[in-house]
């Protein structure tokens, strides 16, 4: 009798187990990959070299943030990257001359509400995307902020397709990192005084 | 299936009812957990659909707002109309919100129709990239509207197309999933429907299994079961046994079964109770005949003994009372002896005579008030002589009770009360003493202890004194009796509801009692009664010296013995002389003829009877004046009534008492006159 009561128990386990392992999964994804936040932020080096290109004259110094080459990195998650764009915004901030053209965060701001994170508050590709689309608009801006000449930014905004295996987190965290550092030498030469001061384009 | 059911028994019910009710429980969970998980996923399948459709619709309306009015066109058409660079911004950053959107879009469940529509609005949205890139050109390098427009040209026909198809998806999809999930809940409806139809036909099966059961295997068998046991004569189980019930392997089967068995044996021990009842009975009647044959041998043995003790006894009285030739002393004695002899024996068939009696429940009792002082008073007389020839004195105390009645038969009482006296008068040492003491015991006994002064009674002979023919060790000594006096003493107090007892000590005496059932109370009259033996004793003495008056007797006697003596008797009476025949044929010739003034006659006569011959002399108007005695030795109690209610004017038993024979011929010769 106790065999067969725990053989009906165990026939009714997976009975029951099987709702809870159907739960309301709400994880909605834009379903970006890293490689067109790697392209994006390709573009964002390109934009900070083109930014100190108008806020300095050093040739030597421009050739040196031109040859600066991506660290390797290693099992780097999105929540990492994340971190490294915010510190990024943080600091592109500082070397803007008056911050005014940094109105949002985030590009789709307000329009996609509670659909871009899990609901355990994962970190996604598509949402490193939507942080660092802003930054490169940011960016764009400052270029355009800072420019006495014309311009073109919209070069900036075209996406790369990259040839051989897909991008990896790690691999743009080596170039949001790159960025990073290029902005710090950008704001050292801020704090040093060795930038124009443009008047910008309209 | 069928058979299985004919052959079903509780304890395989109990078996499959457990099974069935598992299996049930069984199905029941795996349909609730099945159909909770089909609800389950149809839940899920809604919500996701709904969720991906509301998304789609999301997506569509965000695309609309990156790509068209105050999206990327419009900031594109601003820009080159103002040549804002904020405009440009603007255009860059919805074209990136909208590929963000192509991609989100994607990451949907969608279809080939879907996808075509993105690719078409993507390949626009591209077009309208290398628009922006090469306005951006041109302006910075100074062209003019006009010149810009010729260069830079967007037709954005298929983007509003794509558009416009996949709004139209969508709502298609929201039919489709609506169709698709009210599928599912048809189909879950008719699951829950088949499961609850399933497990209502295992119950209603189930249900349908134990009705049958109890209906047809258990109840009606046992209704059959509770009727024939019914039916059963418990005083003869063999008319019935219990029919066939179920299987003889089944547990009301084996029940009818045990029963059976049960009233086989029960029939067997009946049927050997019968048989041992029946054996029983024939052994009684076969008992109460002998016991019939032995009273009727000690009748006939009583008168066959009386017929010579009447001889014996009577010529021996004729010898002492013959005034013209006087005993010698010696001579007195050996009659002496031989009167006491033949009384002895008299005596002895009288009482065994009675026990027989009382044996075959043949003796009959009245019970009527009885005085217990005159009682006392009557049985002393009857002892008073014998005691005093012993010196033995006799002292009552009847102080408790002087006028106590007690309920009896006062012949049978006195008879037992003269047991005991002359038991403690013979059983006495000479010169000792004999006491009567009288007392009530409660409100409802009378009890009279008659005590002597005798060796008393050992008590390893207490066990032995109501047996009959046990005198205690007397046997050989010169005390006479019968023993079996207190045994008949004993059964009369039975019989008059009465008990006797005893208590004695050896050298001191010994003290029997009787105790018997007190009547009303009530005032006795003093006066006291002649007694029988003092009369006797006046007759005889009155009889001895009598003359005749010239009466003629006839005696109708068969025996020449009894002839002898009677005419020996008569011969002593002056003026009285005396006929015989021997046979009553004869006796009533000579009746008619000779005409006697008394007829003493025989019963037990060879041919006629004395009860006919008697009869025929009522009705003879010649001899219907005569007086008949009765001379038989016919003695019991049931002898003499009848004899009376015959219409003999005496009765006389044998062996003779002359002085009672001569006193009757007297008084009825008193009586003619």
């Amino acid at each position: 009798m106790n065999k067969l009561i725990k053989a009906i128990f165990i026939l009714m386990l997976p009975l029951f187990a099987a709702p809870s392992a159907l739960g309301d999964d709400r994880a909605v994804d834009l379903g970006l990959t890293p490689s067109p936040v790697y392209s994006l932020w390709t573009n964002i080096n390109r934009a900070v070299i083109a930014y100190a290109g108008v806020r300095s004259n050093d040739k030597e110094w421009l050739k040196k943030l031109n040859s600066m080459e991506p660290n390797k990195f290693y099992n780097k998650v999105p929540a990492d990257v994340l971190e490294l764009v915010d510190e990024f915004s943080t600091k592109l901030n500082e070397v803007d001359e008056d911050g005014s053209i940094h109105a949002s965060d985030t590009l789709l701001d307000g329009k996609l509400p509670n659909l871009l994170l899990s609901e355990d508050n994962r970190v996604t590709p598509s949402l490193v995307y939507l942080y660092s689309g802003q930054v490169l608009v940011n960016i764009a801006g400052d270029i355009l902020h800072s420019s006495t000449t014309p311009i073109e930014i919209s070069p900036f905004f075209v996406e790369y397709g990259f040839i051989g295996a897909p991008k990896t987190t790690s691999d743009v965290f080596g170039l949001v990192d790159l960025a990073l550092r290029r902005l710090d030498e950008i704001v050292i030469r801020q704090k040093n005084d060795q930038l124009i001061t443009g008047g910008g384009v309209q | 299936m069928i058979r299985a059911l004919k052959t079903l028994t509780i304890n395989r019910l109990g078996k499959w009812l457990a099974a069935f009710l598992i299996l049930t429980a069984v199905v029941t969970i795996v349909t609730s957990g099945i159909l909770i998980r089909e609800i389950t996923n149809l839940n899920t399948l809604w919500v996701s659909s709904e969720r991906n459709i509301t998304q789609k619709q999301v997506y569509l309306s965000v695309l609309r707002g990156s790509i068209g009015y105050g999206g990327m066109i419009h900031n594109f058409k601003n820009y080159l109309l103002r040549r804002e660079s904020k405009y440009l911004l603007s255009a860059h950053r919805s074209m990136l919100e909208a590929k963000i959107i192509f991609s989100g879009y994607r990451a949907l469940d969608i279809s080939a129709e879907e996808e075509s529509a993105i690719s078409d609005i993507e390949a626009v949205a591209g077009e309208y990239m290398k628009a922006i890139t090469r306005t951006e050109l041109l302006i910075n390098n100074n062209y003019v509207l006009s010149q810009i427009d010729q260069q830079v040209s967007v037709d954005d026909t298929p983007a509003l197309l794509a558009l416009r198809k996949l709004t139209n998806e969508v709502g298609a999809l929201r039919q489709e999933k609506s169709k698709v999930v009210s599928g599912s809940i048809d189909s879950l409806a008719k699951t829950i429907y088949s499961s609850a139809i399933g497990i209502g036909l295992l119950l209603v099966i189930v249900i349908l299994t134990l009705a049958w059961f109890l209906r047809f295997r258990l109840i009606k068998p046992l209704g059959k079961l509770v009727t024939a046991i019914g039916e059963v004569d418990p005083s003869a189980p063999g008319l019935h046994r219990i029919p066939s019930i179920g299987k003889i392997d089944d547990e009301l089967g084996m029940v009818a079964s045990a029963t059976n068995r049960f009233l086989d044996s029960m029939e067997n021990h009946l049927s050997s109770r019968r048989n041992a009842e029946k054996a029983l009975g024939i052994a009684k009647e076969e008992a109460e005949n002998a016991n019939q044959a032995k009273s009727e041998f000690l009748s006939s043995m009583s008168h066959e003994l009386r017929t010579p003790l009447n001889a014996i006894l009577g010529f021996t009285q004729l010898l002492q009372f013959d005034p013209s030739t006087p005993l010698t002393d010696g001579q007195k004695d050996s009659t002496d002896q031989i009167i006491k002899g033949g009384n002895h024996l008299l005596e002895l068939i009288d009482q065994v005579l009675e026990l027989a009696k009382i044996e075959a429940g043949k003796i009959s009792v009245s019970i009527e008030p009885v005085s217990i002082r005159q009682l006392i008073d009557e049985s002393i007389v009857m002892v008073q002589t014998m005691a005093e020839k012993r010196n033995i004195t006799i002292d009552v105390n009847t102080d408790n009770c002087p006028n106590v009645e007690v309920m009896a038969d006062h012949t049978r009482l006195k008879q037992v009360l003269l047991n005991l006296l002359s038991n403690a008068v013979k059983y006495n040492n000479e010169g000792g003493s004999i006491s009567i003491i009288a007392r009530v015991e409660g409100d409802q006994f009378c009890n009279i202890a008659v005590t002597d002064t005798g060796n008393g009674i050992a008590e390893d002979q207490y066990s032995s004194v109501f047996k009959p023919f046990n005198r205690l060790g007397h046997e050989t000594s010169e005390i006479e009796g019968t023993g079996i006096g207190l045994v008949i003493t004993r059964k009369m107090m039975h019989i008059m509801k009465g008990e006797i007892g005893f208590e004695s000590e050896v050298g001191k005496g010994t003290t029997f009692w009787v105790e018997i059932p007190l009547a009303a109370q009530s005032s006795l009259p003093t006066a006291s009664k002649t007694t029988q033996a003092e009369s006797n004793a006046v007759v005889m003495e009155s009889a001895i010296g009598a003359e005749g008056e010239g009466y003629k007797v006839l005696y109708v006697e068969d025996n020449p013995a009894n002839l002898m003596l009677m005419e020996k008797i008569i011969e002593r009476m002056s003026g009285v002389d005396l006929i015989s025949a021997h046979n009553a044929e004869l006796g009533l010739e000579m009746a008619e003829a000779k005409h006697p003034d008394i007829i003493l006659l025989d019963i037990n006569l060879p041919g006629m009877d004395g009860y006919e011959a008697l009869e025929r002399l009522k009705v003879n108007e010649k001899t219907s004046s005569i007086p008949v005695i009765a001379v038989t030795a016919q003695a019991t109690k049931a002898d003499i009534t009848r004899g009376r209610h015959a219409g003999f004017v005496s009765y006389i038993t044998k062996p003779i008492q002359v002085p009672e024979l001569i006193k009757a011929i007297e008084e009825n010769l008193g009586t003619k006159e």
